[in-house]
């Protein structure tokens, strides 16, 4: 009885998941579909790959995407990290509503966000393009990177960055000796979870971006609505091996996280 | 005034409107062992990190070696602590937790390392350096934590409950060590428990807090044998309270009467009146029972049980008003059964009056 | 005396200054702007007056409009119901795996969350479409005499809301069971509760705060994901999302798109403030 039991679940747990991977699988088997249509197979070949790097326009949204997310990602890991540690350590009246603000980028629907944008920065008369968008994702991946740094400062014990004071740490060599490193695979994974919503985001960056910029997901929501090339599931296959590879890079900081530090219970004991 | 290492003068502290410490004062002398005893939130700890500059006073000043320090960064004060949870650097290995604040001096790698060496040597940690803290036990942890405070020969170590954590078997060891440290280092040591025992066993002078408030400060033998109010009689050992009226003095002796019944008991040099109010306590160690009552001595009681703790038996009696009184004598024979009626009676010497 | 302890507390507090600064010139001013814009009358060709106005909010209650919203809703209540369906049982199955078949289902469902969402739902496309892989399969199954019509259909749109938002029910239902103390379904089971009624009366109402914050990570962005409804509905399924984005870049009524923002921003606090009255809690469980 038993037995059957954890079987119908497994089962259940493989069809779902099979049911996720589905789509996926598609867009990597038709990238090496030697068709210029994507109905039937008409067998294996490279040339979408080859096809995509001389694509110079889907090169350059591909590179406009990276210097997005990289300085986005950049600006909150520090407004976001040293936000939490200031935070956690003080209090004051504002501190509550502050945290809330803080994190309503990431709690309304993202068109909201967009719409904001879109409406604030032509109010200020900004020129849209890379600028206006580093702003719009710098605002959304804060919330990221502050909520995950925080998380992890709430379990450090305050007293381990007391005894550094009290050893003769200023507050500047408490923060660098014991609090950033304590803080750095959380900061590191909350970069890394920023990184990955700035390269897939389209809403926000569809309602920021100029008419000269384009960022990869911009380019593909285009290219799949005009109709679609084969050039573009070369470039989403790509693009879903570079997310693994992120994901294998967090999974790594991950690990030494768990090696190098120790929970609040552990020391007690 | 040079002997005082560090001086308390006035302080106060509020928390969010709750006040934590009352206006308390205290000297400190060079070397010695005093410990803060107390209940959690009494205001121990509070005070402590006064000292060592985590908090600031709201009123008040805190002298080290005569010198006004109440603002001073923590980093700048000559006082180390160790802390509860031994706060080690969970990123550095026990060497790199050692060597810390010796290395914020800027002080040269080989003597950091003599230095470091030679301290866990002493702390029986020869050999540990390259381990990281969370592949120590409680005990090691302990020990780096003793370590890495007394690197710098601070003026005053405080020590927060540093044995709370610890098995009592392991705790008993660790008190020794201790004391057996402070007499080598020559530091003033400066520590915090809730445990009487741990107090009594180790410190040149006890301060007993409760409420934000020193209730008194004194040797162990003063605390524990005069207590001078009822919190430290209950806090310091097991001791009954009587509540009366002075009924008759007969020299140095008072006849109390405590709601019909009488007992005796040491003025102490308390000039007391007929008819006034007042209260001592008796600790357990110090009841005894008889059989018959005696002309000033007539305190009926009933036995509620007997017990066997620790070596000890402890007898919990009730009087007639419902209040109970404890007794403990050391063996295992009672010499009396539950539901007995008895006579309360100890010493007159053994009962000291206490403020009300 | 005092002076002294606020100056001390002063010093973390300017650590969260950039933090502070930035939210208050990036969201809470310019979220302001929206709403006082959406009490704006537009200008005849582009633009807006100063004129205050309140027909930007008394426009939703044209039909068209009314029904676009309604319509945004209903999905969201669909969504939501599918995930939770499909998202508590696998939740609930994963958590009760061995840890390390447990981590590597982990990793499974968190990969596609990782990747591009527009990627996985071009794979749907692929697999949706008139000729696509799906009615290939039927017909060579003979299950279809002719290919069905899926792809640019509201059930389309349907599918890839379920599919990109499963992992958010998923996620803090898994956390909730993950965490839950078994010895409380134990002493059920030993008090003469059957195993169904063990996991009615105490499993489900343990794990509820997992649950609700699926509604809440489910319910919230589905009301906005015009770009979905646009490839998978073939832009004949409007969502308030849509509305938006029309508002904006085509019909140029940004008072109106204010307004629209403004409603889904309420909606979306109420739903906050009735998870956080519901589970007394404020983070969103299993999220962060």
């Amino acid at each position: 009885m038993k037995q059957r039991k954890m079987h119908l679940s497994s089962l259940y747990l493989a069809f779902v998941l099979v049911l996720m991977y589905l789509p996926v699988l598609m867009v990597v088997i038709y990238s090496f579909n030697d068709s210029k249509s994507d109905v039937s197979w008409a067998g294996f070949t490279l040339e979408w790959y080859g096809k995509m790097l001389h694509n110079s326009s889907l090169m350059e949204a591909l590179r406009n995407s990276i210097v997005l997310a990289v300085s986005s990602c950049a600006i909150s890991a520090v407004i976001g990290t040293i936000g939490a540690v200031g935070l956690v350590r003080c209090n004051f009246k504002t501190k509550g509503l502050l945290e809330n603000a803080a994190m309503l980028p990431i709690m309304i629907p993202e068109i909201i966000l967009g719409m904001v944008f879109l409406a604030f920065f032509s109010f200020l008369n900004l020129p849209f393009g890379m600028m206006t968008l580093i702003l719009a994702h710098t605002t959304f991946c804060i919330p990221y990177i502050f909520i995950v740094v925080k998380g992890r400062l709430v379990g450090i014990d305050k007293s381990i960055g007391e005894a550094a004071r009290d050893l003769g740490a200023s507050e500047f060599r408490m923060f660098f000796d014991i609090t950033l490193p304590l803080v750095a695979p959380a900061v590191a994974s909350g970069t890394l979870l920023a990184f990955a919503m700035s390269l897939d985001d389209v809403v926000i960056s569809f309602f920021v971006t100029g008419a000269q910029t384009n960022t990869l997901p911009i380019k593909i929501y285009s290219q799949i609505k005009l109709g679609v090339s084969p050039e573009i599931n070369a470039l989403c296959t790509v693009m879903l091996v570079f997310t693994f590879i992120l994901i294998l890079i967090s999974g790594r900081v991950g690990k030494t996280r768990k090696n190098r530090t120790i929970s609040k219970e552990e020391q007690r004991r | 005034m040079s002997e005082n290492i560090l001086e308390l003068c006035h302080i106060s502290k509020q928390f969010s409107g709750t006040e934590v410490l009352k206006d308390i004062s205290l000297e400190i002398r060079k070397g010695e062992f005093i410990t803060f005893l107390g209940s959690s939130g009494c205001g121990k700890t509070t005070t402590l990190r006064i000292i060592a500059g985590l908090e600031t006073p709201d009123t008040g000043k805190v002298l080290l070696n005569g010198k006004d320090v109440t603002d001073e960064e923590p980093n700048k004060r000559d006082v180390n602590t160790i802390f509860q949870n031994y706060a080690l650097f969970p990123h550095m290995n026990v060497f790199n937790n050692v060597a810390y604040s010796l290395k914020l001096r800027r002080v040269p790698k080989p003597e950091i390392k003599k230095r470091v060496l030679e301290l866990l040597e002493l702390v029986q940690l020869a050999g540990f350096e390259k381990r990281m803290p969370n592949e120590l036990s409680g005990g090691q942890k302990q020990r780096v934590a003793i370590a890495r405070a007394v690197i710098n020969n601070p003026s005053v170590l405080l020590l927060d409950e540093p044995l709370g954590a610890l098995d009592l078997q392991l705790r008993r060891q660790m008190q020794q060590e201790l004391k057996k440290l402070q007499k080598q280092l020559g530091i003033t040591f400066l520590y915090i428990t809730h445990d009487q025992e741990e107090a009594i066993n180790m410190s040149d002078r006890i301060v007993v807090m409760n409420d934000g408030q020193f209730e008194q400060v004194g040797t162990p033998a003063e605390v524990y044998d005069h207590p001078k109010t009822s919190f430290v009689a209950k806090f310091v050992g097991t001791a009954n309270l009587f509540e009366g009226t002075v009924k008759e003095l007969n020299g140095e002796q008072a006849v109390i009467d405590l709601g019909g019944e009488t007992a005796v008991a040491h003025t102490g040099g308390h000039a007391f009146q007929p008819g006034q109010k007042a209260v001592f306590c008796v600790k357990s160690e110090n009841m005894t029972v008889r059989e018959e009552p005696s002309e000033h001595f007539n305190l009926k009681a009933t036995v509620v049980e007997n017990s066997y703790v620790g070596g000890m038996i402890r007898i919990v009696f009730q009087r007639p008003n419902g209040e109970q009184v404890i007794s403990t004598k050391h063996g295992i024979h009672a010499n009396v059964d539950a539901g007995q009626a008895v006579y309360l009676c100890w010493k007159p010497e053994a009962a000291v009056f206490v403020d009300l | 005396m005092k002076k002294t302890a606020r100056r001390k507390k002063d010093k973390a507090w300017t650590m969260a200054v950039p933090l502070y600064l930035f939210t208050i010139v990036f969201v809470v001013i310019p979220l302001i702007y929206i709403v006082v814009l959406s009490f704006l009358q537009k200008d005849v060709l582009w633009g807006v007056t100063n004129q205050f106005t309140l027909n930007n909010y008394a426009k939703m209650f044209d039909p068209v409009y009314g029904k676009t919203f309604l319509d945004s809703l209903k999905l969201a209540f669909a969504t939501t119901l599918i995930t939770t369906l499909m998202g508590y049982p696998f939740g609930y199955f994963m958590a009760r795996l061995a840890p390390n078949r447990r981590n590597f289902v982990m990793l499974l469902v968190v990969v596609p969350f990782w990747t591009n969402a527009l990627v996985r739902i071009y794979g749907w496309m692929i697999l949706l479409r008139t000729k696509g892989v799906l009615n290939q399969a039927l017909l060579a199954l003979g299950i279809v005499d002719e290919p069905i019509k899926i792809l640019y259909t509201y059930g389309a749109v349907l599918i890839g809301m379920v599919y990109s938002l499963l992992p958010f029910m998923i996620l803090p239902v898994y956390s909730s069971v993950e965490k839950m103390d078994w010895s409380l379904v134990e002493a059920a089971r030993d008090l003469g509760a059957g195993r169904i009624k063990a996991f009615f009366t105490v499993t489900l109402k343990l794990t509820l705060p997992g649950v609700l914050s699926g509604f809440v990570l489910v319910f919230v962005p589905s009301i906005g994901l015009f770009f979905l409804a646009d490839l998978l509905g073939g832009g004949k399924i409007m969502l308030v999302g849509n509305l938006i984005k029309n508002q904006l870049l085509q019909a140029r009524d940004w008072p109106f798109g204010a307004a629209l923002s403004v409603v889904l921003m309420l909606m979306t606090f109420l739903i906050i403030f009735l998870y956080r009255k519901l589970t007394h809690s404020k983070d969103l469980e299993g999220f962060f």
